[in-house]
């Protein structure tokens, strides 16, 4: 029953429904978008409504001005059927309620210049010259009507976007209200530096007589030459019309028919100044706008497939790729290298402070330590922080200058080995040996420094060559001691030949001319006897090496005249000398000892029966002839050969011989020092040294030494009788032995001088403080009671700093020609001298003077 | 050191650095070009005008495309030919005839297609093609013009003999027809409202689709060269013809400022243009296309006849579709 009653009432509902169109008007609401009051834009789309009134049958009008909210509401609730808005209420509303695409589009402007489009314009001050294009915009504040304004915000953003520009933030819009022209003033009053208007709004204005467009200028104006208008951005279809969903496809036919043949007739005005309508434009440039500003309804972040993403940016993402694939490789190589090079810090760390040797990190420019070992804190005596507060200066005993030159030479790398004195924390002095390594240390040059204490090793060397002078000395007065004997049978000989020839000349002492021939003689045996206890003084000299210019023969001669007697006389001594008068540079003393040695060697080995020959030639070494080990240079030598018929050595004997203690004889017949000395002497001299031997036959020795001087360039002394000079000064004479002092008193007063002799040297200076003019000359023995011959002219040169001194020594260990001149003495000399050589000594010192 | 821990000790950096290159080679690729834009001619014809609108538009980059602005069709042949522009809009029989010359020239886009544009205006007493028999035609002394003529009296089943040819430039249409010698007159849009008034349209390019082209024209050696500029052009004229599809009323005020004519008669001439879609250009510029291949014959035919090219040109390499944008640039 209830079914039935319900079927009953719908379908009298239906009939009704069906029935009304028969017997009442349909009445259609078009809302309209309206910026002023709503009684005011009512009445003036009144003409509008009234044509559409006529024009469409059965139908009353209404057209309804409303707010943006209100009209959103409106079509929310349904209570209109038609909806005339901008484009972007448009394109809002279709997509939140499905409006219908759009019926027909504004047309506006006048008759004659009708517009079908519309576009923003962008202006600011004349006068303001900081804008003038868009990019201008960035930071100043604009003035617009609304946030959802198409024509006077949405547009002019759109258009920044297109520039590639930021759009204007929200923190520097002003937004003005209703109606538009209070945004102009705003930008007039100077409350904003721009504007953003609907296209045409300046120029409504300046009609008005509101403003003067001069006042303004217009930003980003488009070459549009066929619109009436300035315009900032590009264009966009007017306002169009459309229905909501519920009306009818009949009806939407109507209201198009009706709105496209609408003309406004002459004096009617209608909002905005639309003059009628148009078939539709095409709007999907207007929803691209929003969507790319994000507007509503797109107001959220669009949906982007990978796809589209590698299609458009495919070399992008590949580059970007790759390039992140490098920042990782990099990143991890980075990472691997950093930690290697944190190891080697700590490694090197390790080394620095765990190393043995002192180690110092110094600043090549400042001289400051950087950094200082665990080694260096012992070795100086000082704390870290002290070292590394100090400066290389408080530790080096070099000079500034002197430490900077030496750190330039360092840092250019033609230094690495350095010896300096260093001082530590207790004052004293050491002397090390530092190797030097400039390095680079975070962007800076430093100056690794590894320190060598070599004090005591030096002092162990001082020790050594000491040691090994009083050994080679010892080996020397062995060899005189066996000399002594054949010396002494010389020495012997030639006293013999003096005292004859003395004695022969006292028994003819009537017979002048026997006489002179028997003093001549005599002499000549003192002179020899001179020579050779010269040649006996001489090998037997100690101390530093005295290298000069000699004559190699010379040496020889000397040698053998000093070994004669020595040389079992069973054994033939042959000499082959080539080259009589080349030199070399050398300390005779030391080549007297090689001579002696070797020859005493080849005596030895010989066993009193054989032959022993000396020779000495010049050959020319070429690079091949030296051999390794020895400094020299290819050149001219002067070879010297001692040659034996010996026992000889066999091959093992032969690389062992010139080794230190190294003997082939019994115990107690020899050092083994001998051919040590003469190998350690030859390179002294820059030779060389060959031995050639073989067992049963003999051993052939080659010394060779450079040659300094040519065949006839070196000139003999000659042991001629000098020219006697004769003076008249006043001289003092010092000698504690009373037969010298007689003698040289006589044979200086028998040539003019006037003598004061003195045995006591403490008298004599006496005398000479008593009366210092009184004396031009002094002549004095070294070796004397109270003061020596030294002591004593030192005395006198206090007194007068001037006066020519002699020294005539016998022989003293005390004093030598180097020291003599050291002190002030003009000339030393060795007794006996003959008078001749005396006189023209004392000449030569007095005419200096 | 032997050569082997050299190369082990340096490796990473060769690595790296190899990679490095790489990427600032490829990053670079993706935003500047190795060498000068790509200078390209441009007369102020309508259908020509995306490369304007796309400049305008700030879309072009100037690093890629240098817009040379011409004042009309015979300026970008010739500058196009003397190698002062390494390509330029032109007419499809222009192009025609610089490779008849020896120019190696290849067409890598086809701007728009006359739908309309070009056409026969007659008499309002002569109703069809038919009746042009015997009857006074006036023409430009063009390519265009003769192979409007040659289409519309084919379609009338009429040969040239049965009419009489009046010559004269475009600009002399209005008042060669006001002298009232011809019975028709073949002629291009715009054209003037009392020829509007007095005539009717008896033929146009609706009838001859995909035959009166105008097409980008590239000097072929440098096609390789310009590459990315020739894309980077093709892609935006795409985006461009698509609103030039729709006549937004941007596009239109724009348009009507760029060829110094009135708003609406720009609309005008627009809708009598068809701007062909990516895939339509796909087709007409792929090597085997039979459509391109038809309105080259034609072209040639009547080119030839005319005196205005001797022999067969050779059609190799004409056309070339490796410049446009993938179908997802469009």
């Amino acid at each position: 029953m209830q079914t039935i009653t319900r079927i009953s009432i719908a379908l009298l509902f239906l009939c009704l429904g069906l029935a009304m169109p028969l017997w009442a008007q349909q009445t259609i609401r078009i809302g309209v978008l309206a910026f002023q009051p709503q009684s005011l834009t009512a009445q003036k789309w009144s003409v509008l409504g009234e044509y559409l009134d006529t024009t469409i049958p059965d139908s009353s009008i209404m057209v309804v001005p409303m707010s943006q909210d209100e009209l959103e509401k409106a079509i929310h609730e349904r209570q209109i059927d038609y909806v005339l808005t901008n484009p972007f209420q448009y394109i809002l509303f279709q997509h939140l309620y499905g409006l219908s695409p759009p019926l027909a589009t504004v047309v506006r402007g006048s008759n004659d210049k009708p517009l079908h489009a519309f576009g923003g314009s962008i202006f600011t001050l004349t006068h303001n010259s900081g804008i003038e294009t868009l990019g201008d915009l960035q930071g100043h504040h604009v003035a617009i009507p609304f946030r959802t304004a198409f024509g006077a915000f949405q547009m002019q953003q759109y258009e920044l976007l297109l520039h590639g520009l930021p759009v204007i933030k929200p923190d520097k819009l002003i937004v003005t209200g209703l109606p538009h022209d209070s945004m102009v003033r705003a930008v007039l009053d100077g409350r904003a530096d721009v504007g953003f208007a609907r296209a045409g709004t300046l120029e409504r204005m300046t009609v008005h007589g509101e403003i003067e467009l001069e006042q303004f200028k217009v930003i980003n104006q488009q070459p549009f030459a066929d619109f009436p208008v300035k315009v900032s951005t590009h264009l966009y279809p007017e306002w169009p019309i459309a229905a909501l969903p519920h009306v009818d496809s009949r009806s939407r036919a109507q209201m198009i028919s009706a709105l496209l043949t609408f003309e406004i007739s002459g004096q009617d005005v209608l909002p905005f100044n639309v003059l009628g309508f148009n078939p539709p434009a095409d709007y999907q440039d207007v929803e691209e706008m929003l969507r790319s500003l994000r507007a509503p309804p797109f107001d959220y972040a669009a949906k982007v497939r990978f796809a589209d993403i590698w299609e458009q940016y495919s070399r992008q993402i590949v580059a970007s790729a790759l390039a992140l694939f490098t920042i990782l490789l990099l990143s991890v190589y980075l990472f691997y290298s950093s930690r290697r090079i944190r190891k080697a810090e700590a490694s090197f760390r390790s080394y620095f402070e765990r190393d043995a040797m002192v180690k110092l990190v110094i600043d090549p420019v400042s001289g400051s330590l950087l950094d200082v070992n665990e080694q260096a804190v012992r070795y100086y005596g000082y704390t870290k922080e002290e070292l590394l507060r100090s400066s290389i200066f408080d530790i080096n005993t070099l000079s500034e200058p002197e430490w900077r030159q030496m750190m330039r030479r360092v840092v250019d790398g033609e230094v690495r080995f350095v010896r300096f004195q260093h001082r530590i924390a207790s004052g004293e002095v050491r002397q090390v040996d530092v190797s030097t390594a400039p390095i680079w240390q975070q962007g800076k040059q430093v100056v690794i420094s590894t320190i060598n204490d070599v004090t005591d090793r030096i002092h162990a060397e001082q020790e050594r060559d000491r040691m090994e002078e009083q050994l080679r000395q010892k080996h020397k007065m062995e060899a005189l001691g066996v000399m002594a004997g054949g010396i002494a049978h010389n020495f012997n000989n030639t006293l013999a030949a003096i005292l004859g020839g003395i004695e022969l000349a006292d028994l003819k002492r009537n017979n002048p001319d026997n006489v002179s021939t028997y003093l001549a003689n005599a002499k000549k045996g003192v002179l020899r006897a001179r020579d050779l206890v010269k040649q006996i003084l001489a090998y037997s000299r100690s101390g530093a090496s005295m290298t000069k210019e000699i004559s190699l023969v010379q040496s020889v001669t000397e040698a053998l005249e000093l070994l004669k007697s020595t040389i079992p006389s069973t054994i033939r001594v042959i000499r082959e000398i080539e080259n009589e008068n080349a030199t070399i540079l050398a300390d005779p003393s030391r080549i007297q000892e090689v001579i002696f040695n070797l020859c005493n060697n080849a005596v030895q080995a010989m066993d009193e029966k054989g032959t022993l020959t000396i020779t000495l030639d010049q050959v020319y070494l070429e690079e091949n002839d030296i051999p390794a080990g020895y400094a020299c240079a290819p050149g001219d030598y002067v070879r010297l050969g001692v040659k034996d018929s010996g026992c000889g050595m066999d091959e093992d004997q032969l690389g062992s011989i010139f080794d230190p203690f190294y003997t082939t004889k019994p115990v107690g017949k020899g050092t083994g020092m001998g051919l040590a000395t003469v190998q350690g002497i030859v390179s002294q001299h820059k030779g060389l040294i060959k031995v050639q031997s073989t067992p049963g036959e003999g051993s052939l020795f080659e010394l060779c030494f450079p040659l300094l001087k040519q065949a006839g360039e070196y000139n003999h002394a000659e042991l001629l009788d000098k020219e006697i000079l004769a003076g008249h000064e006043s001289i003092l004479l010092v000698d504690d032995e009373a037969m010298i002092t007689q003698l040289c008193h006589q044979q200086l007063t028998e040539l003019g001088y006037r003598i004061c002799a003195f045995q006591d040297s403490k008298k004599a200076l006496n005398a000479f403080a008593s009366n210092p003019e009184g004396f031009d000359l002094v002549i004095t023995d070294q070796t004397m009671p109270e003061l020596t011959g030294k002591e004593l002219i030192t005395e006198l040169k206090k007194i007068r700093p001037e006066l020519p001194a002699i020294m005539i020594t016998g022989y003293s260990s005390k004093i030598d020609e180097h020291q003599a001149t050291a002190i002030g003495i003009n000339a030393y000399c060795l007794k006996p001298m003959q008078i001749g050589e005396l006189s023209q000594t004392i000449r030569a010192v007095l005419d200096k003077k | 050191m032997g050569f082997r821990c050299l190369y082990c000790r340096f490796f990473p950096y060769v690595l790296l650095s190899a990679l490095a290159l790489l990427s600032i080679i490829a990053l670079s690729g993706c935003f500047d070009s190795s060498q000068r834009p790509m200078r390209v001619a441009v007369h102020p014809w309508i259908g020509y005008q995306s490369l304007k609108l796309s400049h305008q538009g700030y879309a072009l980059d100037p690093n890629l495309i240098d817009v040379v602005d011409s004042d009309s069709l015979s300026t970008s042949s010739r500058m196009l030919a003397d190698g002062q522009v390494d390509a330029a809009a032109l007419t499809l029989d222009e192009v025609l005839a610089l490779r008849a010359k020896g120019i190696d020239l290849s067409v890598v886009l086809i701007f728009d297609a006359s739908a309309g544009a070009d056409l026969l205006l007659a008499r309002p007493e002569i109703e069809a093609l038919a009746d042009l028999s015997g009857k006074v035609i006036g023409l430009e002394d063009s390519v265009l013009g003769r192979l409007v003529l040659s289409e519309a009296l084919k379609r009338g089943g009429l040969e040239q003999d049965q009419v009489e040819l009046r010559y004269g430039i475009v600009s002399e249409h209005s008042q060669l027809w006001q002298s009232g010698e011809l019975d028709a007159l073949i002629t291009y849009l715009p054209i003037t409202r009392s020829l509007q008034s007095q005539t009717h349209r008896l033929f146009d390019s609706h009838d001859i689709p995909n035959t009166i082209l105008d097409v980008l024209a590239v000097r072929s050696e440098k096609m390789e060269a310009f590459e990315d500029s020739l894309t980077h052009l093709t892609q935006h004229h795409f985006r461009i013809a698509t609103r030039l599809r729709r006549m937004s009323a941007d596009i239109q005020h724009r348009l009507a400022t760029l060829v110094d004519m009135p708003v609406i008669e720009t609309a005008a001439v627009l809708r009598e243009l068809s701007f062909p879609t990516l895939q339509a250009n796909q087709n007409l510029l792929k090597p085997d296309s039979a459509q391109l291949h038809d309105t080259v014959v034609k072209l040639t035919r009547i080119m030839q006849s005319a005196g205005l090219l001797k022999g067969t040109p050779d059609l190799e390499g004409l056309t070339n579709s490796a410049y446009l944008p993938s179908p997802l640039e469009d």
